[in-house]
């Protein structure tokens, strides 16, 4: 049986990599792709947990996630789309109309 | 062949975010047929009946799904305070809907939902019903932000839903952990597991501690904590003011909510993460404070202060759950009345979107003596001034620091609390200077649902202020604030 730590180390490394993302990054798209990486890896962690404790918890919590992904896909596109068309980029650098 | 049988389901203590959930429903369907004013007037109902319920609820101590769902009294008081602010947007909006080009159904369905979300945080008795209820807010807040359709309204909403995004999957990897270390999603459970070191094995409290400062940080996304504050001043300064009126009080008040039951009750016991917050609560009031002090434009300048207040918040979740959760409970009520006071005369008496300028309210009293005079009650309440409740309320968050240990946070507080004297009074000052040139405020601001709100939320602060305990008689109670993650 591969051990629980390999589980966890896989899902810090994703959400390494997804919190990297967001930070480099200049697309909308993009960064909101790292943001589902991130989120994969807390579904990771979770199954990865909801095993060592033989408990099925962990695991129901991670279809809750998965739906609030999708509904999170659902709104950012959504918005990314209305400022697409506005427009034509979803540089996130050119939306820098307020400072201070 | 098998009964069918129905699930024995407790609906008496979900009744209040049942009404709200109504309303939010009407508001959809009904949205096709009938006019945005009646919606709101439909919703005002919904939020006056769920707040009866709410009182109907007081001193039962119900729960729902096995202790899921808890309708304590710390849910009634903080529910009630949510349920204010709602009042005072839905009321607000009447007026300034159309003004601001959001007058439409959705804009009143979004916010129901968003207040659904809230109500269900409040009411939440384990780490996945707190986590559904903060998602259902936090979408509708996004769709909220960008519906103006501007392009600032559309730049605040990206930058909202990307920041936001990022705060939702942290706090889903601190739930992670923290059932990884516990075993356990309810927050009773994992106060029993935590309570105890034995329980956990060294592993254990490492992840214990990752995940609670992970929950931090998500939360600190949402309740805008210094350094995961950055979205704020743009956010709220691009949207609507009405919007900005909703999610500066509403959406904040129930983020914190959800931090006293998560931090206040699960994990209280749980090591590490007093530490990091009061570093962080001290950052936020330090920069909170100072950025606020070097706005020109009063709309960004109100942005700040939220982020400051956020800083005097924080510090009550450092006190004891007992004088922590009275003195938040008692700030938060405050809080949503004076800024949605005074948010209410910027969004009647703004020109544009972009709200006004400090220097523009130069003689503000003699051309709208009843807002200024509102308005400058507001303000030195913000600031914390005697007699009005911001005083009070500020007191309160000192002393369950101080008494808690963190002498050093309550001095810092007290220092910036002067600079806040200065930005606040400067604008309150301008107003009562006389001033020749034409006026640069929208002229017929004065109409009755937002005088009601401004008057709501001004009597509100006074009475409050100099007798405090209308209130606080009733948030004091410590044996409200000792099972926050319920029994």
């Amino acid at each position: 049986m591969v051990p629980t730590s390999y589980y966890i180390a896989l899902s810090g490394i994703l959400f390494a990599l997804g919190m990297v993302g967001v930070l480099t990054r200049r697309t909308a798209i993009m960064v909101f792709l790292s943001v589902e990486l991130m989120l994969n890896a807390s579904n990771i962690a979770l199954v990865a947990f909801a095993r060592s404790w033989g408990d099925l918890t962990g695991q129901t919590a991670v279809f809750i996630v998965m739906t609030l992904a999708a509904a999170e896909v659902a709104i950012g596109l959504a918005i990314i789309v209305a400022i697409f068309r506005k427009r034509e980029t979803t540089n996130v650098d050119d939306l820098a109309a307020m400072k201070g | 062949m098998p009964q069918l049988v129905a699930p024995d389901v407790a609906f008496l203590p979900m009744l209040p975010i049942l009404l709200v959930l109504a309303g939010a429903l009407i508001s959809t369907l009904l949205g096709f047929w009938v006019s945005r004013r009646t919606l709101t007037a439909i919703n005002i109902v919904t939020v006056i009946l769920s707040g009866a319920s709410m009182m109907y609820l007081w001193n039962r101590g119900l729960t729902s799904f096995a202790g899921s769902l808890q309708a304590d009294n710390a849910a009634v008081l903080l529910g009630l305070t949510i349920l204010v602010g709602t009042l005072m947007t839905l009321l607000v909006s009447l007026d300034t809907a159309w003004r601001e080009r959001v007058s439409f159904p959705e804009f009143d369905a979004m916010m129901m939902y968003a207040v659904t979300g809230c109500l269900l945080i409040v009411f939440s008795g384990d780490l996945i019903v707190m986590l559904i209820g903060l998602e259902i807010m936090s979408l509708a807040g996004y769709v909220l932000a960008t519906f103006q359709g501007s392009r600032r309204a559309e730049e605040s909403g990206l930058k909202y839903f990307l920041l936001g995004a990022v705060g939702s999957a942290t706090l889903i990897y601190g739930i992670a952990f923290v059932y990884g270390a516990t075993g356990s999603l309810n927050y009773a459970a994992i106060a029993a597991k935590v309570g105890s070191v034995s329980n956990l094995t060294p592993d254990n409290a490492g992840i214990l501690v990752g995940g609670s400062l992970l929950l931090l940080a998500g939360f600190g996304f949402k309740i805008a904590l210094v350094p995961f504050h950055q979205w704020t001043p743009d956010v709220y300064s691009g949207t609507s003011t009405t919007t900005f009126l909703f999610l500066s009080t509403v959406i904040k008040v129930a983020a914190f909510a959800g931090m006293l039951r998560v931090f206040g009750g699960a994990l209280h016991d749980a090591p590490g993460w007093t530490s990091v917050l009061q570093v962080l609560t001290a950052a936020t009031l330090i920069i909170g404070n100072t950025a606020a002090l070097l706005q020109v434009n009063f709309k960004r300048m109100l942005a700040y202060s939220a982020v400051a207040h956020t800083g005097f918040l924080a510090m009550c979740l450092l006190g004891t759950p007992e004088l922590g959760g009275a003195a938040l409970g008692y700030y938060l009520l405050v809080y949503t009345l004076m800024t949605g006071a005074a948010l209410a005369v910027l969004a009647a008496l703004q020109r544009t979107e972009a709200g006004f300028e400090i220097s523009d309210m130069r003689g503000l009293y003699y051309r709208h003596p009843g807002y200024a005079i509102a308005l400058s009650v507001c303000l030195a309440s913000l600031a914390g001034l005697p007699p009005f409740a911001g005083f009070f309320g500020k007191y309160l968050a000192f002393q369950a620091a101080f008494q808690n240990g963190y002498v050093w946070i309550s001095v810092l507080a007290a220092i910036t609390s002067v600079a806040a004297l200065i930005y606040y009074l400067r604008p309150a000052m301008l107003m009562f200077m006389p001033d020749r040139t034409p006026a640069r405020e929208y002229l017929h601001g004065q109409r009755f649902p937002t005088t009601f709100t401004v008057g709501l939320g001004v009597a509100g602060i006074t009475v409050l202020g100099i007798l405090p305990n209308v209130w606080y008689s009733w948030v004091a109670n410590p044996a409200i604030w000792q099972f926050l993650a319920g029994r």
